[in-house]
């Protein structure tokens, strides 16, 4: 227990940035999972973003157990801003029949806005997690 | 090496501007990335809008020999004056009057007080066919003509004196995805206040309803104080000035109405079972596009169909048809007159006319038409023209009762309209003959006979200024007059018995079965839709009853409540029911022998499609095109027909590019002249004017959009095969001008319901006058080389639920009613384009309905032309391409596979699952087969030549794109590259202070 307490206590808040990444893109690939299941067909893409939600998941992981000078979050972030973009790309035709009124009575799904808005503060959290510390250090890091 | 490292550590520091490029360029790169992704699967979408071709065509030049679909213009001047003249007429002619009393019209003095929504429901309501271009400089309003017309116009009531005359227009908006409801189409305290004031005021009173949606009124319309009520569509650019020219009285009225005036809109037996659906045990089934079911209850008693039937019986004591069932203004029992504001294919004239059928009725085996002449003669003081409209009424024996046949008293079969008569002495009278199909007054039985049945009994043919006359005067054949019930006398002698050749065998009992056994190809005509009927899956006590005349109180629509039931619930989890389908479809497809395609990408054959030109679909030169096809251009072609029939490269047939909208094509024109000869094009010059003939207006050329025809219910109510033909000839105009092969639009779903949203894309209520005036537009588009795609194939009279909605009917509605208008433009207008609908038939979805899509269409009506999803790309839960291939629609509306280029929406369509399937191949060829057929007989191959090659043409932006993308992940991997180089070197030199410090 103590041992766990001492992890926490030397994590700083870039680290809890890559621990909110971790949490909300696996939500998010949870409910864009189930979204797929309920409206899609679209077989190769949304296993595209599966696997690019995977893949920033692992790396959010090996991120927070061990950076190598930003590298691992900044790679993390390559991955999680893909799977965003790509999620949206998907959904292109969907939200520009939706804002043009096409789809009648049946609204923006809520897993659509669900799987959206927990990408978004996925991605916003692993912007943080590359501009703060993991951990706490007695030096201060110049410019930081 | 020196100078490396002291550039290194004096930008080294900067660790905040290498980690906000970073950021930022992987933001920037990431976004670049989708949006490639973007425009490579919406590259049509994107490249229409823009105006480019992805394909280029060289070795063929514009000659005399290769300009196959010639234009009459010379110029977009002169057709530009011919298009706004014939806008013009189509407004005249279009232009309803249905009451005028007092002579308050033709206006013909006084000021005239135009009030309401003039701009507003005149023409700015159209969403026909998705969104429509409107240049409003080019949109004349009533006041607009009315000034044309030197009218004294104002916006006020103030100062108007009995001498002057208010317009009151009152009109309703809806379109694509909007449907109408009961509260909408119900008049504004705003509304009426208006009305109310320009009652009150001294002027004469016109209460036009305008737009494409009738609005309750009845008060007003019977109001004295109301001297004249006019009705009117939608009119586009500048058919408003036609009805200003009919309020002036320069032209008197010719128009009818296309669906009846009920004094209360939700009155049909249709309004019950419209709208929003779902099965009672969707959630608990977890039910996505298919929980929505549509029942279409009331049969074949559409609009005047139910109002007419049910007022026959009435009159003779029949049905049950008197009780208070279905009662909504009527007191003391159902009554027409109470019902009922104006019926349909009723409208006044300025003058009048006298109307006598002369002799009798002639039947012509060889094409199975009845021919009857009516002399009209003009009996008034002012010249007109007139519809002859010709109805029919077939015998509803006790075997349909048996059988669950259900009969109209009344059909329109067919009508013509005179010219101009009594213009000068001596020309005041006109015999037309209109032309009636016998196999329109068979009845299809889908449960004794399983087939089109002719009952014995007594048939006639009725005229009339409307279907309430035609069946007043039918009955005053028979003998009945007003003491009977009628709501006035009607004329014996415009009604004629006709005796069609029917079985000797055939009986009150027993009908003649045989006589439409096959119809227009060889293929046995029997039931195809069992599964439409919602009765085939419910059990004994749950199933519905369909309205019948046999007992209009026992079996009048009630709202149906259902839950999915046991035999439904597997074709309703939407891959279970696409799997079972793809199965049963891929059953029916009959595998060819020895089917060759070439296995290569990029590949150029020396056999081109142009030679293909003018030769039959079943021509064996087509077995060379196909065997020298790539199996790349095939699998690209079925799967991407967003406003573009995709090039062939391999069989060198050029890209078809084409457009959307039947109230024009919704784009600008591209060439200022083609020439009569070569059919040579020029461009427009930029700052060419023209001046408009009608009023006087200049128009800057280069902003011209080809779009805003009055909609299909002001050609509707023109009732004219005429205008129906030359608008077809000025959309094929339009189409060779824009440099478009194909439109989306012409719409011949009916007006089942006052509420559908898309009524202004459907010509009316009555399937049989939207053949006919579809075929004439047609046959006139095809001419000229333009495919007009006829839509919404089938039974999608709603917009609610459209995506996945189930309708379920009998077949005989279904035939009768939805299907009617479709196979009258395949057989008679020469249909090589039809559009699937969104909805479901029963509960397979039109696109991917075997029997639909090629039983019915294609081996029974002998449909040889092309077939088309609708919109794929927010529909991907109705079907997989390769069941929608295999049923026989041949293209997706969407961007789907390209295996070229690594893209791809729908997979069950590439290159690798055609190859290793003999049935999709068979289908996938069948159906390239199909469009090349369509297309190369269309004005798609102007200038093209045995000479000619296509290429691909890379749009413009893809390069720009590929560079941001090379350009952003650069910046964002050296600002990485220098972020954490930064961090390493910060690392190293704490690391010496602390060893420093030790």
């Amino acid at each position: 227990m103590n041992k766990v307490k001492q992890f926490f206590k030397q994590k700083s808040i870039g680290f809890y940035c890559n621990l909110a990444t971790l949490v909300f893109m696996i939500i998010a690939v949870i409910c864009f999972s189930q979204l797929v299941k309920v409206s899609e067909i679209m077989e190769e893409q949304p296993a595209a973003v599966i696997a690019l939600c995977i893949v920033a998941v692992l790396l959010s992981v090996a991120a927070g157990y061990k950076d190598w000078f930003r590298a691992l979050t900044i790679v993390e972030l390559v991955f999680v801003s893909a799977t965003f973009f790509l999620f949206i790309s998907g959904r292109v035709s969907y939200l520009a029949y939706y804002f043009s009124g096409d789809i009648m009575g049946t609204g923006l799904s809520p897993l659509f806005i669900l799987s959206a808005v927990f990408m978004v503060i996925a991605l916003v959290a692993s912007i943080l997690a590359i501009c703060f510390k993991q951990e706490k250090s007695v030096s201060t890091e110049i410019n930081n | 090496m020196d100078k490396l490292k002291r550039l290194f550590s004096k930008i080294l520091p900067h660790k905040i501007l290498w980690r906000v490029l970073t950021i930022v360029f992987i933001l920037l790169s990431s976004f670049v990335f989708a949006l490639s992704g973007i425009c490579n699967l919406y590259a049509p979408v994107i490249n229409q809008a823009l105006g480019i071709q992805t394909s280029t065509s060289s070795g063929g030049e514009a000659s005399a020999d290769t300009y196959y679909y010639k234009s009459s213009y010379s110029t977009l001047n002169e057709l530009y004056q011919d298009k706004v003249a014939l806008l013009r007429e189509i407004g005249q002619e279009g232009t309803v009057v249905v009451k005028n009393t007092g002579e308050t019209l033709p206006v013909k003095e006084g000021k005239i007080a135009v009030l309401g929504e003039d701009k507003g429901f005149i023409y700015e309501t159209t969403t026909a066919g998705g969104t429509i271009k409107i240049d409003h400089s080019l949109c004349s309003s009533l006041s607009d003509g009315l000034k044309l017309n030197n009218k004294t116009v104002t916006t006020s009531l103030d100062g108007l004196t009995a001498n002057d005359t208010a317009i009151v227009i009152i009109g309703r908006a809806a379109g694509e995805a909007i449907d109408m409801d009961k509260e909408k189409l119900q008049l504004t305290e705003a509304e009426k206040s208006l009305l109310n004031g320009a009652i009150s005021s001294p002027a004469k009173v016109v209460l036009l309803i305008s737009g494409d949606f009738n609005v309750e009124c009845r008060d007003y319309i019977n109001n004295s104080g109301v001297g004249a009520v006019v009705r009117f569509g939608n009119a586009g650019y500048r058919s408003a000035i036609g009805l200003a020219d009919v309020i002036v009285g320069k032209v008197s009225p010719s128009g009818k109405l296309v669906e009846t005036m009920a004094a209360d809109l939700s009155s049909a037996p249709a309004n019950i079972n419209f709208g929003d659906f779902t099965y009672a045990n969707a959630s608990q089934l977890r039910l996505g596009f298919t929980k929505n079911y549509l029942i279409y209850q009331e049969g074949v008693y559409v609009d005047y169909k139910y109002y007419e039937t049910r007022y026959e019986d009435g009159v003779l004591g029949k049905g049950n048809a008197s009780s208070a069932v279905g009662t909504y203004k009527s007191t003391d029992g159902w009554k027409y007159s109470e019902e009922v504001c104006y019926p349909f294919g009723y409208g006044l004239s300025y003058t009048t006319f006298d109307k006598e059928i002369v002799g009798e009725p002639v039947y012509n085996a060889e094409d199975d038409t009845w021919s009857i002449s009516v002399k009209v003669t003009n009996t008034g003081n002012v010249p007109g023209k007139e519809v002859v409209q010709v109805y029919a009424q077939a015998p509803y024996t006790s075997y349909d009762i048996a059988n669950k046949v259900e009969k109209s008293s009344v059909m329109l079969m067919g009508f013509e309209k005179t010219d101009e008569i009594g213009t000068e002495e001596g020309n005041n009278s006109q015999t037309v003959t209109v032309k009636i199909h016998q196999q329109w007054l068979a009845s299809y039985d889908s449960i004794g006979a399983r087939g089109y049945i002719m009952d014995a009994g007594d048939y006639y043919l009725s005229i009339g200024n409307g279907s309430h006359e035609a069946i007043n005067n039918i009955l005053a054949a028979k003998g009945k007059t007003v003491d009977d019930g009628m709501d006035f006398a009607g004329d014996a002698n415009l009604a004629v018995k006709i005796t069609p050749a029917i079985s000797a065998q055939a009986t009150e009992t027993s009908p003649d079965t045989e006589m439409y056994k096959t119809i227009y190809t060889d293929k046995r005509v029997t039931n195809s839709f069992d599964d439409v009927d919602v009765n085939s899956f419910l059990a004994e006590g749950d199933k519905v009853t369909y309205l019948s005349r046999s007992d209009w109180q026992k079996t009048y629509p009630t709202k149906v409540e259902l839950t999915a039931s046991k035999s439904m619930i597997s074709s309703l989890n939407e891959k279970k029911k696409m799997d079972n389908n793809v199965i049963d479809t891929a059953s029916r497809v009959q595998t060819k022998d020895n089917l060759k395609y070439v296995d290569k990408a990029n590949y150029v054959s020396s056999e081109t499609v142009i030679k293909m030109h003018g030769k039959a679909y079943g021509d064996a030169g087509w077995d060379a095109i196909l065997d020298n096809m790539s199996i790349y251009d095939m699998s690209f072609m079925v799967s991407n027909g967003r406003y573009s029939i995709p090039a062939a490269k391999s069989v060198s047939f050029p890209e078809m590019p084409g457009n959307d909208n039947p109230t024009g094509l919704w784009v600008q024109y591209k060439y200022g002249a083609i020439d009569k000869i070569t059919g040579k094009k020029t461009a427009i010059e930029d700052n060419a004017t023209l001046t408009d003939s009608i009023t006087g207006d200049k128009v800057n050329v280069k902003d011209l959009w080809a779009s805003m025809f009055a909609s299909e219910p002001v050609l509707g109510a023109t009732f004219s095969h005429e205008l129906a033909a030359r608008q077809g000839d000025m959309f094929a105009e339009d189409a060779l001008y824009c440099g478009q092969t194909f439109v989306w639009g012409l719409g011949v779903n009916i007006h089942r319901t006052a509420y559908g949203g898309r009524a202004s894309e459907y010509f009316s209520a009555d399937p049989i006058h939207s053949t006919l005036l579809a075929s004439d537009w047609n046959t006139a588009s095809c001419k000229k080389g333009c495919i007009m795609v006829a839509k919404h194939l089938a039974a999608n009279e709603q917009e609610v639920n459209r995506y996945g909605v189930g309708t379920f009917m009998t077949e005989q509605t279904f035939r009768e009613e939805y299907l009617r208008a479709f196979e009258g433009i395949t057989v008679y207008g020469g249909m090589k384009g039809v559009m699937a609908s969104y909805n479901r038939v029963g509960l397979i979805s039109a696109a991917a309905e075997y029997d639909l899509m090629t039983g019915v269409l294609r081996e029974e009506w002998g449909f040889d032309g092309y077939a088309i999803t609708d919109l794929y790309s927010i529909t991907e839960g109705l079907y997989v391409g390769k069941e929608m291939v295999m049923a026989g629609t041949d293209i997706m509306l969407g961007t789907g596979y390209d295996n070229e280029k690594g893209t791809y929406v729908q997979t069950s369509l590439n290159v690798e699952n055609i190859k290793k399937d003999a049935k999709l191949l068979t289908a996938v060829r069948e159906s390239c087969h199909r469009m090349m057929y369509a297309f190369v007989n269309s004005n798609g191959v102007n200038g093209v030549s045995v000479n000619t090659r296509i290429s691909d043409a890379i749009p413009f932006y893809i390069p720009l794109i590929i560079s941001l993308e090379v350009i952003f992940t650069i910046v964002a991997v050296c600002s990485a590259a220098l972020y954490i180089a930064g961090n390493v070197n910060l690392k190293k030199s704490e690391n010496g202070e602390a060893d420093g410090n030790e």
